[in-house]
């Protein structure tokens, strides 16, 4: 198969428009009054107006989980669009990509530790809920990973599907986002002064900030051929996509970052910046974002530059899922052929430069190559350029793809092991016990101070940059900064719903909220060591484990020469807990991942829908031993299985069953005990199994 | 509260934002710029926050974006101040 031919065959939207995309689309053409939310007061905030999914349209769906309800409806539009209903999909092997930065909080008392939460309340106030329930409703036991990585979420969820059928893990990927209103959200919002109640105007010389908004949107990706042979029918392609760190300012964009992250995306669909015809672009309407923005674009683009469209001055800012409500317009305004106009901008700011904004008037043009941008707090950036399908484009039937072998087997590559040094580097709280005078100690921005979490994130990762050697640390930085947690920031959160509940929104510190974000600790250490690459957050107790199979195949692609991946979590975060759960270890553990050193080689990964959803088991032996043949030597760490489960597998020939402490860094430390065995060769391989609650299942195969 | 009670109050505010941490007393002047006081941007959204809550008042975020000096918060808490009597 041609490296290119991953195609978009399906749309879903549950909007502030309603449900459906032919909704949204109208929607981005009309806009919509702000109003106050239906769940809770505004009167003591200085904005009041919000855009919330009409309660007519939720009315119309099955009973569940509000966050639940909102991203089924999208998912099955998405799904019937791309003629797979939910059997085929199944059939199919279908994974899941899901962002989202707020799903959970719409139980706040519960999900900030106020009130106990039930046993049966306790999954929905995880921001992987909706993934686990869509994935369970339709069968897909492919790759799994929920994203958050502030608003650039959605489209960093796309970026990591369209790599796992770029490698084969799966033909079909459902890719999507949703974010819900809470207050506690609204009032960081407010406190940053980063709302409007009234209208988002992107680009605009009197832009105040953006409406926020809610909503859940899908997009079906899928190998060219996977969708030919069902005759499945493309609506675009994927070319390819890109990510950067500022390496600038926690919460003020900056236009290099934003430049860079769009030159990575061009380079990966080997398109010339000259040939985009138009631009989605973040545009939140605060005053220096847009800015950033605009500098980017005329950086990139000079003269001449594509068409920009900007579509929250319609839909509102939906936080994690703009990205991807930005993904599913690009998508059919280019079957229409048509552009939806920046509503509101009929003062355009012209110390942007002469940005050349879509309005009504705007004639429609062929519109595609489209660039899709986001960004987000902590200065992550994440750009998708796409196409028109290519039969469409060329009037020719398309065919004859060779396969490649190369592209469906895992690639090796090898971890880097400098000087006999270990790989791995850990920090315990937040003491600087590593001391190396080639990595300096992280260069803290004075505001917003770091947080206990990033000075121990910090530090893990400066320890482990320390230990390898000088062009390979040039490399991580300009690589990727992959992390995992479980907890994210959350005592942030929490203290601002305390505040809230004791003395209103001019309680909220705007800080907390600054620091808040679930991506944030990776960003500030990004940040604070001058890390310029993607920097990613996977959700769950496996997203470390997640981190460092990414950062394998970053590497492995060519996409990085080497790459940092990082698994942490600490106790303060964690608000509630599982009767059953262990503590929170205060953690940071840090892989490092290059192609040069004498080190432990990364032989295969293999990924399974969360476990606890599916019969799990069978599916789990024959996962490994695909990966790995029947004699190899496995840790399992089940702390996502149940007591059954767990005794079973103990029971099994050359399996050893760990159960590794809460949150993302224990996860970690399984493996990097195992790597250091295999290192010494006791074993000279050995396959690593982590498990978690409502985590996806992530194996990787060490190989001497 | 009179002009000069509200003129220190807003001065001690003002100082226990400096990101630094607490700076010794010092007299502060209504020329002296945020920055020089080590007010960022990003502090001057935690200082207006405090300001709302100290004086029970709300200050709109253009107008708390256009303080450059100790003076113009002053001026912006005394026009609050005044709108609340009103």
């Amino acid at each position: 198969m041609s490296r290119d031919d991953i195609v978009i065959t399906g749309l879903g939207s549950m909007s502030v428009f309603g449900a459906g995309v032919a909704a949204l689309w109208r929607g981005l053409h009309t806009g919509r009054p702000a109003a106050p939310p239906a769940g809770f007061d505004v009167d003591r905030y200085r904005v009041r107006g919000v855009y919330e999914v009409p309660s007519a349209a939720v009315a119309n769906l099955p009973d569940d989980d509000y966050a639940v309800r909102l991203s089924v409806a999208a998912a099955d539009e998405a799904l019937a669009q791309a003629g797979l209903p939910d059997r085929q999909a199944a059939l199919s092997g279908a994974g899941l990509a899901f962002a989202s930065t707020s799903a959970g909080w719409h139980h706040p008392a519960e999900a900030f530790g106020a009130t106990a939460p039930t046993t049966e309340l306790m999954p929905l106030l995880r921001k992987e809920w909706p993934a686990v329930a869509i994935a369970a409703r339709n069968r897909l036991t492919g790759p799994f990973a929920v994203l958050s990585s502030a608003c650039a979420s959605s489209t960093g969820a796309l970026a990591w599907a369209v790599e796992r059928i770029r490698s084969g893990d799966a033909p079909v990927m459902l890719v999507g986002a949703v974010d819900v209103l809470t207050e506690v959200v609204f009032a960081g919002f407010h406190a940053m002064r980063l709302l409007t109640g009234e209208r988002t105007r992107p680009f605009s010389l009197g832009r105040n900030g953006f409406v926020l908004a809610e909503g859940a949107a899908f997009l079906v990706l899928e190998s060219a051929r996977h969708a030919r042979y069902r005759e499945g029918r493309p609506l675009a392609t994927v070319l390819g996509w890109g990510a950067s760190a500022d390496r600038a300012h926690l919460t003020t964009p900056a236009a290099h970052g934003v430049a860079r992250s769009v030159r990575a995306a061009l380079a990966d669909a080997r398109c010339g910046a000259d040939a985009i015809r138009l631009c989605y672009a973040h545009g939140t309407a605060s005053p220096a974002g847009d800015a950033a923005e605009a500098a980017a674009l005329a950086e990139v683009f000079g003269p001449g530059r594509p068409l920009v469209t900007a579509i929250k001055a319609a839909t509102g800012h939906t936080e994690g899922a703009a990205g991807m409500f930005s993904l599913v317009a690009a998508v059919h305004g280019m079957g229409l052929g048509q552009v939806p106009p920046v509503l509101y901008a009929d003062d355009q700011d012209a110390a942007l430069g002469d940005l050349r904004l879509a309005s009504a008037a705007t004639s429609p043009a062929p519109a595609a190559p489209v660039l899709v941008h986001a960004s987000g707090f902590g200065g992550v950036n994440s750009s998708v350029v796409l196409d028109v399908p290519a039969a469409l484009a060329t009037g020719a039937s398309a065919g004859g793809d060779a396969a490649d072998p190369a592209n469906t087997q895992p690639r090796v590559l090898l971890m880097t092991n400098s000087d006999d040094r270990t790989w791995r580097a850990e920090a315990t709280g937040a003491a600087g016990a590593y001391g190396s005078a080639e990595v300096p100690d992280p260069a803290w921005p004075r505001n917003p101070p770091p947080d206990a979490q990033c000075r121990m994130l910090g530090e893990a990762v400066r320890t482990a940059l320390a230990c390898l050697d000088p062009d390979t640390r040039r490399l991580a930085r300009d690589g990727a900064l992959l992390s995992g947690t479980e907890f994210g920031a959350q005592a942030h959160h929490a203290r601002m719903y305390a505040d809230l509940a004791v003395a209103g929104p001019r309680a909220i510190e705007p800080l907390d909220f600054a620091l808040s974000t679930f991506n944030l600790p990776a960003t500030m250490a990004a940040l604070a060591l001058d890390i310029g690459g993607q920097v990613e957050t996977f959700l769950g107790a496996t997203g470390g484990v997640e981190a460092l199979a990414s950062a394998c195949h970053l590497v492995a692609t060519g996409r990085a020469d080497a790459a940092l991946a990082v698994g942490h979590d600490a106790p303060e975060n964690r608000c509630w807990q599982r009767p059953e759960e262990k503590p929170v270890p205060a953690r940071a553990t840090v892989f490092a991942v290059g192609q040069r050193g004498a080190g432990v080689r990364v032989a295969g990964v293999r990924r399974l829908a969360p476990a606890g959803t599916l019969p799990e088991l069978t599916t789990l032996r024959v996962a490994v031993e695909e990966l790995a043949g029947a004699d190899a030597s496995v840790w399992c760490d089940a702390v996502g299985l149940g007591a059954q489960e767990t005794a079973a597998v103990s029971r099994w020939p050359r399996w050893t069953v760990v159960c590794s402490e809460a949150g993302a860094a224990a996860p970690l430390d399984v493996h990097a005990s195992v790597v250091e065995r295999v290192a010494r060769g006791e074993p000279a391989e050995a396959v690593v199994v982590s498990t978690g609650w409502l985590a996806p299942t992530v194996i990787i195969r060490y190989r001497r | 509260m009179s002009n000069s009670a509200m003129y220190e109050r807003v001065c001690t505010i003002v100082l226990r934002h400096n990101p630094a941490g607490p700076q010794p007393a010092r007299q502060v002047a209504r020329e002296d710029t945020l920055v020089d006081l080590g007010v960022d941007s990003l502090e001057l959204l935690s200082l207006g926050a405090s300001l709302e809550r100290d004086f029970d008042i709300d200050i709109d975020d253009a107008t708390l974006a256009s303080a450059t000096s100790v003076g113009d918060l002053v001026a912006i808490v005394e026009a609050a101040l005044e709108r609340a009597e009103r």
